[in-house]
């Protein structure tokens, strides 16, 4: 735990050392999170139609896609893992002694904007609960559902990046694959069915905001959702075992100066 | 110059994969953007989901087209801290211009090919081809990069100063996302945004050029006003490199 208390004082103090630099971080988390908003508020303004969906749920949506984004600013350290590997800078964490993925994620996390995104994310999400009077249980497991989900998402992409052991660069591959992660931006339930329903059980995207928010605003179908949490957590499992699976396999190829065979 | 340009583009060509790539990321989009809007809009007189979703796809289009762009202050900052940037300073053709012609090759063929796509799709799915808009597309999306260029160029000379300007490179980029048209075109704005945001440089990056191509109507101010925000940027960018990093070749680390 210290370590990981030293990692986040470093991070501060890189962040700091320019006094405008956190001024500047505050404007680019604010207008992220203003982006999100402003786009439904352009929808609305254009006379949009969003079927079941009330004003206070779409802005708490967007509280939980700002949740989600700082738990992506904190394992950013997962978009560089093939640069890394192809010029040999992977060496560096195998000097340490903690495991090298643990050392590159911390060692790259900006934590101030970990933290705003995280502070900024969950005052939406708690504002916009009382307003839909929902209970602290309720907002326990929407919060839980939202982190799980991201969490797996997460995953999923740290999967893809660790082929770089193979192939060289992924980031192509990767990043279009992740297009699609946009989707859980807006109501999932807006979608076809075999985009919700994939969305749902195969990726779990419509964890991250969809579900959570339904969480918040009917108090009645608690036991569909902690049904639901079941299955997201199973799934995060199931990514994380595939993970550590191939992260054994993958290891084994590196060759120091550079991939690959 | 043209040479350059013609040179970076043989050097592109080995990232064919990017190329594929970029094509599927267009594809994924605009799947996801017309399911939204078709659901949003069915029952709409105002808005055609149709022609949004279009300019949609324009719009992503361009803004892919567009990354060589978005390294110049991130490449700027590397060189004037390394000090890798004294020869290009010491070379008869002033670097601005010489940087410049380097990204617009590389802009230029991922543009043909992105676009390509676009006439392909729009052809097949949404029924619409104009070559006339297409020329004058062309020609407001090379303006739009420019001013693009122009912009990160100008943060790029204050590296001499703070060393790291990255963070508000971001912002900046972060801003051009938010009210830049990317996925709605400026003129939709709620709060009177689009008026705002139509006397900045904002709207002539993204909205203009996507609005252009996919036949949406169009403002004779439009032009003069991205005319006018290239030379301006263009003078402020000659002048802050003349004085920060021209007659500052000393900082280099």
């Amino acid at each position: 735990m210290s370590i990981i208390k030293e990692y986040i004082k470093i991070s501060l103090k890189k962040t700091f050392t320019y006094k405008i630099n956190k001024y500047l971080i505050f404007f680019e988390v604010f207008f992220d999170f203003l982006g999100l908003l402003l786009f439904w508020a352009t929808l609305y303004h254009m006379d949009a139609v969003i079927a079941n969906w009330t004003r206070v749920e779409l802005v708490c949506l967007v509280g939980f896609n700002t949740l989600n984004n700082s738990v992506g600013s904190l394992l950013i350290a997962f978009r560089d893992i093939d640069y890394k590997i192809t010029d040999g800078a992977f060496d560096s964490y195998f000097m340490k002694p903690q495991h090298p993925l643990f050392t590159m994620i911390f060692e790259r996390a900006n934590f101030f904007i970990v933290i705003l995104f995280f502070v900024l994310g969950l005052i939406v999400i708690c504002a916009s609960a009382i307003y839909m009077n929902a209970n602290i249980l309720q907002i326990f497991l929407a919060v839980f559902m939202s982190f799980v989900a991201t969490m797996s998402i997460n995953i999923l992409y740290a999967i893809i990046s660790l082929f770089s052991f193979k192939f060289g660069r992924t980031t192509y591959i990767r990043d279009t694959i992740f297009v699609a992660k946009g989707l859980s931006n807006y109501p999932m339930d807006l979608f076809p069915q075999l985009v919700y329903k994939f969305c749902t059980y195969i990726i779990p995207l419509a964890f991250i905001s969809t579900f959570p928010v339904k969480i918040l605003s009917d108090a009645n179908n608690m036991k569909t959702m902690l049904e639901y949490s079941l299955i997201n957590v199973l799934l995060m499992l199931a990514f994380m075992a595939i993970f550590v699976l191939i992260w054994k396999k993958m290891i084994k190829l590196y060759e120091s100066t550079g991939v690959s065979r | 110059m043209i040479k350059l340009s013609l040179l970076k583009i043989k050097e592109a060509q080995t990232f064919k994969l990017d190329f594929f790539v970029s094509l599927i990321s267009i594809f994924i989009k605009t799947i996801i953007i017309y399911f939204l809007f078709d659901v949003l809009f069915s029952d709409s007189n105002a808005v055609n989901s149709v022609s949004l979703t279009r300019y949609t796809l324009v719009a992503s289009t361009i803004s892919m087209s567009y990354d060589p762009m978005m390294y110049v202050c991130y490449e700027l900052m590397g060189k004037i801290n390394s000090s890798e940037i004294i020869p290009y300073i010491l070379k008869p053709v002033n670097y601005i211009v010489y940087n410049y012609f380097e990204k617009v090759g590389i802009f230029l063929l991922r543009f043909a090919i992105n676009i390509t796509l676009v006439i392909i799709i729009n052809a097949l799915f949404f029924d619409y081809f104009s070559i006339s808009r297409l020329i004058i597309g062309v020609y407001v999306t090379v303006m739009g990069a420019t001013i693009l260029f122009f912009l990160q160029f100008l943060i790029g000379t204050y590296i001499p100063h703070v060393k790291d300007v990255l963070i508000l490179r971001d912002v900046i980029i972060t801003i051009l996302f938010t009210f830049g048209g990317l996925i709605i075109p400026v003129e939709y704005l709620p709060f009177n945004l689009d008026i705002i945001t139509k006397c900045t440089m904002i709207p002539y990056i993204y909205s203009f050029p996507a609005n252009v191509i996919s036949g949406n109507p169009l403002r004779a101010m439009d032009f003069a006003m991205q005319f006018a925000w290239v030379i301006l940027l263009g003078v402020l960018t000659y002048k802050s490199y003349q004085k920060n990093v021209s007659h500052n070749v000393e900082y280099g680390d």
